[in-house]
């Protein structure tokens, strides 16, 4: 160090000798903070690190052209918005000009902060998953199977109390009829045919094995005189059955 | 920083943050929706209430929304519905006088405390409580919200040419009855 110094001395003797006197150590000139170089590495380190934080926070890259376009596309939606809002204007001179005059700042009164607190009470949980049973067991398939099982009920018990009972025609064709019937009166016998449903008359006479005569036939034995008194008792117009006879 | 509408309901319905994004699209529409029913309602504990309800609705119906109108579009339609709802039900309790323009909502216009009835700003409101209800829904919607009649349409479910008509009548109603005092 020494060595250079006399170099730089013997070099401005040369040049200028007078720079020779004025010649000090410029630590002595121009202040510093304190401790700057025992901080300044610990002060390097800490910029480099807030630099390196703060690219890492903006992992994402913009679309190109998005800032250069970006003042544009704001002015074309303001540009819109007041299109809307001149037409309601507009609209509104035709109809109503007064109206365009009020002011239409909200008027009603609002708590101070009501919309920085706004929070929504109530259940925003999911609502709980609906059980849904292994036997799904629909009530209405029940009342069908009741309404079945009572419908058969019914349904036999109809057909059970209805039932007509046969008539054994074999029984009644070994019964001596004839000497039966003889045996009973006249009011019996028709009271018996009046009442009673189970057999026509028709079906008796088919079971009977004596022939029974024809009318014509049987009325030609009787005589005109019985025969008139017979239609008096029934009150018979005599005069339409002689025509018949 | 505003969000797209379609990536908050994307959030919603898929990714953890279903309550960020909701609380994302409450935040970005409190205040309209909150004008859009006071307008309705007029009392403020009232507008809460349903206010509350319909963003509840929200949460309950986002994940199902189809996105086949816009997300404002349907949150608008619910705070309608909403505010109708309501003024039907206080009808149907008898607690509100809808018929008499003396009382109800007029009564509680005037019991604001910013109430001036010299203000013309305030005429107009007790003019808008004398149409009914959907008239005053298509006069907001238009006057305040100066929505197009083709929006306002898919919010209220009704033509465009009625929309229009019943605005007309609605502006110059109110406009008389200003100008009569």
């Amino acid at each position: 160090m020494i060595e250079k110094d006399i170099y730089i001395v013997n070099e401005l003797m040369e040049l200028s000798p007078a720079l020779i006197s004025t010649r000090v150590d410029t630590s002595l000139i121009f202040s510093i903070p304190k401790n700057y170089f025992n901080n300044l590495s610990t002060t390097i380190l800490n910029a480099v690190a807030a630099e390196n934080l703060q690219q890492s926070a903006i992992p994402y890259q913009a679309p190109a052209d998005y800032f250069s376009n970006l003042s544009n596309n704001i002015l074309i939606k303001i540009d819109n918005e007041k299109t809307v809002v001149s037409a309601v204007d507009s609209e509104l001179q035709v109809i109503a000009p007064l109206l365009i005059t009020i002011n239409k700042a909200n008027v009603f009164s609002v708590p101070n902060g009501y919309f920085n607190n706004l929070q929504i009470e109530g259940k925003l949980q999911n609502p709980p998953a609906k059980i849904v049973p292994i036997t799904n067991t629909n009530i209405w398939i029940k009342y069908a199977i009741v309404a079945c099982v009572v419908g058969v009920i019914v349904t036999s018990a109809y057909f059970f109390t209805n039932k007509k009972d046969s008539i054994d025609y074999a029984a009644y064709k070994k019964i001596d009829i004839v000497n039966s019937i003889s045996t009973l009166s006249s009011d019996e016998l028709v009271n018996y045919l009046d009442t009673a449903n189970t057999i026509t008359n028709h079906e008796v006479v088919n079971l009977l094995d004596v022939k029974i005569p024809e009318t014509q036939e049987h009325i030609k034995n009787i005589s005109d005189e019985d025969l008139k008194q017979y239609l008096k008792e029934v009150n018979l117009p005599v005069t339409d059955i002689q025509e018949e006879i | 920083m505003l969000v797209e509408d379609n990536k908050l309901v994307f959030e919603f319905k898929n990714s953890a943050n279903k309550e960020s994004a909701f609380t994302a699209i409450i935040k970005k529409y409190q205040e309209k929706l909150y004008w859009h029913i006071r307008r309705m309602i007029i009392d403020h504990d009232d507008t809460n209430d349903v206010l509350q309800n319909m963003f509840i609705k929200v949460w309950k119906g986002l994940a199902n929304f189809r996105e086949d109108s816009q997300l404002y579009t349907w949150l608008y339609r619910i705070a309608t519905n909403e505010s109708l709802s309501f003024l039907e039900q206080k009808k149907r309790k008898g607690t509100e006088h809808f018929d008499d323009d003396e009382s109800g909502l007029s009564n509680k216009i005037k019991a604001d405390e910013n109430f001036d009835a010299n203000k013309l700003e305030w005429k107009l409101q007790l003019a808008i409580q004398k149409l009914p209800e959907r008239q005053r829904l298509v006069f907001n919607l238009r006057y305040y919200d100066a929505m197009p009649y083709e929006e306002m349409s898919r919010i209220l479910d009704t033509s465009e040419g009625a929309l229009k008509a019943s605005y007309h009548h609605a502006a110059k109603k109110i406009e008389a009855f200003i100008i009569d005092g």
